[in-house]
């Protein structure tokens, strides 16, 4: 039986892999989970709002605007992904 | 030699001695010279390529410029209202709101949109918005949103999103370089406080716009937080004055009150 609920780990793949496509320039990998990562990744809102997009396509989780203007790390985001309910 | 082309020599381990010209040697005889074995970086020709610009400009355009702070408190508390009820697909950031502003401000001021040229102005008939986009990997380009004054938010979120990607990826067309009419240099949020600009020739004003910052001001007698902008219009004082530079600015600050 396959579980649905993805692995941490896997979400934070997702995310660095979303970083990866919108700022390919970036060293996404050696990015600091719990750092800033628009300062880290040089980020504006608009290179900012095409990530969470893509993570929110990615891993079907619900991304509030409330909720994505106070996201400051990864690890904030993957928390946030882990937590969420998933829409069916 | 100029110091630019000593800069660039050293640069590009060219030996000035081994170089044939008539006069002095330029940063242009520097670059043809460069050998195969040192290649002219793409980002150095754009780099010679801008500074031959904003020469041109500073030279020969009397620069004046005129600041205004845009309140966007309210404008964006809308903004992240009706962000809310729409997926991430459709929402937009407050660039894509202080453009459209920009723009139809452009139409409501028609002396600060179109050209110097033959020794007068020329007025565009619609707004052309020419963006300066920088280059994650440094250097500039500067894309054109054609007719931006028709463009309504969602349609200038999309319009952006995808110019912004495509130039940064190098895929611009042809339809993209078009002349703007007037141009746009925006911060972004990790900006400086206000950006007094240098005018893209042959246009005649480009709108700087800093970074949002949040500052304490006066709001109904009582002492309030507030975001802003500070907005500073470079001007051509060939074809207009600060007077018209300040209409300009209001005109900006009353369409941002209506929308998104």
């Amino acid at each position: 039986m396959i579980d649905p609920t993805p692995r941490r780990t896997d979400i934070v793949d997702t995310i660095v892999d979303a970083i990866e496509e919108v700022a390919p320039d970036v060293e996404a990998r050696s990015l600091p989970a719990d750092g800033d990562l628009r300062l880290d990744a040089d980020l504006d809102s608009m290179d900012f709002l095409a990530v969470i997009t893509l993570i929110a396509e990615r891993t079907g989780a619900d991304i509030p605007e409330r909720v994505y203007g106070q996201f400051r790390s990864i690890d904030d985001i993957a928390d946030h992904v882990a937590d969420a309910r998933h829409p069916t | 030699m100029t110091p630019r082309a000593r800069r660039l020599a050293a640069e590009l381990g060219v030996d000035p001695g081994s170089l044939d010209h008539d006069g002095p040697i330029t940063a242009d005889t520097v670059l043809q010279a460069a050998t195969p074995s040192a290649p002219v970086d793409r980002s150095l020709r754009m780099r010679a390529a801008i500074a031959a610009l904003m020469e041109q400009s500073w030279r020969e355009i009397p620069h004046y410029h005129v600041s205004q702070e845009l309140d966007i408190t309210e404008l964006s508390s809308r903004i992240e209202t009706m962000n809310d009820e729409r997926p991430l697909a459709e929402r937009v950031v407050l660039a894509a709101a202080l453009d459209v502003a920009i723009a139809r401000a452009a139409l409501d001021t028609p002396d600060m949109n179109g050209w110097w040229r033959d020794g007068r102005f020329v007025a565009a008939d619609r707004v052309d918005l020419g963006l300066i986009v920088s280059l994650r990997t440094g250097g500039i380009v500067a894309p054109t949103i054609v007719d931006a004054g028709s463009l309504d938010i969602d349609r200038m979120m999309a319009t952006l999103a995808d110019l912004v990607a495509r130039s940064r990826r190098g895929r611009l067309r042809e339809r993209d370089l078009q002349p703007a009419s007037i141009s746009i240099t925006n911060m972004g949020e990790r900006g400086a406080d206000a950006v007094a600009g240098i005018i893209y020739p042959p246009q005649v004003a480009l709108i700087g716009l800093g970074a949002p910052r949040t500052v304490v001001r006066l709001v109904d007698g009582a002492v309030t937080p507030r975001t802003v902008v500070e907005a500073t219009v470079a001007g051509d004082h060939r074809a207009h004055d600060g007077l018209a530079a300040a209409r300009f600015l209001r005109s900006v600050a009353q369409h941002l009150e209506e929308l998104p």
